[in-house]
């Protein structure tokens, strides 16, 4: 994905109100072409309700969205002929087999010829590891093999967007690996649009996510861009002995802006955030040595992970939080 | 959809968007299944059997008492298997997901209504009357009763467009609420519930679905019977009300469901 690539979905402040309560409130996002973007969020964040909104499945209360550069309400229609789509619970008519429900989905796309749709739903039936269960009917399934089949039927057009909601979150470790294999060998083919809790599948396959909370965008940009956003540099130290003396020292040193002291397996783990990178890598270990009775076992930057990073913004905009919703640098594109 | 050069893409448009898929997954359910013909054998010989048995045993058999015993099977006792046949078409598919997940795909939502209404109408009026008026045309004239061809074929219309009223209201109330009490309840009580309303008058007992099937209270064929016999009925009123409300419910039922959220 390059940032000159066309855009495929733009909402322009999406709102969806039910009764009182407002499950998406003025989204403005981009998604860019060939991009695996992640939407991320708690339960009941909105993540569903955009998707819904962005296949016509209901209406926005306000605002409203592209795709493709058409109206998701006025061409709800032809924007879903390029779209594929996995809900996060698929449901099929139970007494139709895999390969049938595959025919099936295809027929809304192709008139024929037959052949070429035979060929499309084995290449599927393939695709998702199926074809030895092609012909039982759908209400033998496991939840896993409806997810693959849901996976399948969302790919049967060669969709130009997929949008899948939580794909990953019936799938065993093996079939999660799969669906992430799945979604990169794609990318050049389509633009891939997800939901899911699972922050680690964000991390190894998205270039681009939202963070949703409470219906409201809190961030959105690159992977890099929120992992830098948590601004500053973040010391890890880990040692044995009494750590308590120490504490004081080095809390009090000015270039210490937060200390953070955790004990595990009779260790202590310090993560001190810093206003001096340099100075603190200096001296930090340093005024720890001083001390003898403490023996330092790990010592460096901490690499923060994505779900670190989640956590923290989605606590940050919580409802009563003095946090601004937008939090640091995740600026909106 | 790069990779797709293949196909020859649907090229339906609009409201018909998905429709023939739709329409060739309904007919399939009914005609390529053993449904129709062990649905539609079944209630044939069930109809056949009690028509025998009351224009047989009967000394001064009358015309109209075949017809009557007809009228029962295919005109009420019809309704319920109709009613219960398409309760879930809509109701069960919202409750299931499965209408989510059809309408994820280029469908317009008038195609899915009508993609309901059609092949179910056709199996149904297939099982419910055709296969039984056929037996019972045999079973009547074998017994003496003077049938015309084109009457009878009048008789079976309006017999169907009796069935089509609750098939329609049952669609409209599956479109209207999202649980199957309500959609299974209506239309049942209104069926069976009309002979309340026949004692309020004669006006009233000729503008009722229940008079296309039934004789009225003061002893006169109900519709079908009579055209089937060559009669001329007392009213066509009710003929031109259930066909109203029909195209009616049809309306409110497409109306609902393109406001239907999933």
């Amino acid at each position: 994905m390059a940032s000159e690539d066309p855009i495929v979905i733009q909402t322009s402040g999406l709102t969806k109100t039910y009764e009182e309560v407002q499950a998406l409130r003025a989204l403005d996002l981009a998604v860019r072409q060939h991009s695996i973007f992640g939407f991320l969020g708690p339960n009941g964040a909105g993540k569903t309700t955009t998707i819904k909104l962005l296949l016509g499945l209901i209406r926005p209360t306000s605002g409203g969205a592209t795709i493709f550069g058409q109206d998701i309400i006025t061409d709800s229609v032809d924007i879903r002929t390029r779209v594929g789509y996995l809900a996060q619970d698929p449901r099929f008519y139970e007494h139709m087999t895999a390969r049938e429900t595959l025919d099936f989905t295809a027929r809304f796309f192709f008139k024929g010829p037959k052949t070429a749709i035979n060929e499309r739903v084995e290449e599927m039936l393939e695709l998702v590891d199926l074809a030895g269960k092609a012909d039982r009917p759908i209400k033998g399934f496991s939840g896993g093999e409806r997810q693959r089949l849901g996976v399948a039927q969302a790919q049967v057009n060669y969709p130009d967007l997929l949008i899948l909601d939580e794909p990953a979150a019936s799938l065993d470790p093996l079939g999660r690996h799969d669906m992430l294999r799945i979604m990169e060998r794609l990318r050049k083919y389509t633009t891939v649009f997800f939901s899911t809790h699972i922050l680690d599948d964000v991390q190894q396959v998205s270039d681009t996510v939202a963070i949703l909370n409470h219906g409201q965008l809190v961030a959105h940009g690159s992977i890099e861009e929120l992992l830098a956003s948590r601004g500053g540099v973040v010391l890890s130290v880990t040692m044995r002995g009494d750590a308590e003396k120490a504490h004081s020292r080095v809390a009090s040193q000015d270039w210490v802006t937060d200390l953070q002291a955790r004990k595990r397996n009779g260790a202590t783990t310090w993560t001190v955030s810093v206003s001096d990178a340099q100075k603190a890598e200096a001296l930090l270990l340093r005024l720890l040595l001083a001390d003898e009775s403490l023996v330092v076992t790990d010592f460096g930057r901490k690499e923060y992970e994505l779900e670190e990073v989640f956590i923290d913004i989605v606590e940050k905009a919580a409802p009563g939080s003095d946090a601004s919703t937008e939090g640091g640098s995740h600026g909106r594109q | 959809m790069a990779g797709n050069s293949a196909f020859e893409l649907v090229s339906e448009r609009g409201w018909r968007r998905g429709l023939g898929n739709l329409m060739g997954a309904g007919f399939a359910a009914w005609f390529k299944t053993n449904t129709w013909w062990t649905f539609g054998g079944a209630w044939t010989a069930v109809t056949c059997a009690i028509m025998a048995g009351a224009v047989f045993s009967a000394d001064d058999t009358e015309p109209e008492l075949g017809l009557l015993v007809f009228g029962l099977s295919a005109g009420l006792f019809a309704t319920i298997a109709v009613v219960i046949t398409v309760m879930s078409e809509i109701v069960g598919e919202k409750q299931s997901g499965t209408a989510a997940w059809v309408l994820s795909k280029p469908v317009s939502r008038t195609a899915f209504i009508v993609a309901k209404l059609v092949p179910n109408a056709v199996g149904l009026l297939v099982c419910l009357v055709v296969m039984p008026g056929i037996a019972a045309y045999v079973v009547l004239s074998l017994a003496g009763t003077n049938l015309t061809p084109l009457g009878y074929l009048a008789g079976m219309g309006v017999l169907s467009l009796n069935l089509l009223f609750y098939l329609t209201m049952t669609v409209m109330l599956g479109a209207l609420f999202s649980r199957r009490g309500a959609v299974i309840a209506i239309p049942l009580a209104f069926a069976f519930g009309q002979q309340l309303l026949l004692g309020l008058g004669p006006a009233v007992g000729q503008m009722l679905p229940y008079t296309l099937v039934m004789p009225t209270s003061d002893g006169s064929p109900s519709v079908s019977a009579a055209l089937a016999l060559g009669q001329q009925p007392d009213s066509y009123l009710a003929v031109s009300l259930v066909t109203f409300c029909i195209v009616v419910f049809v309306a409110v039922s497409i109306w609902r469901f393109e406001r239907e959220e999933f």
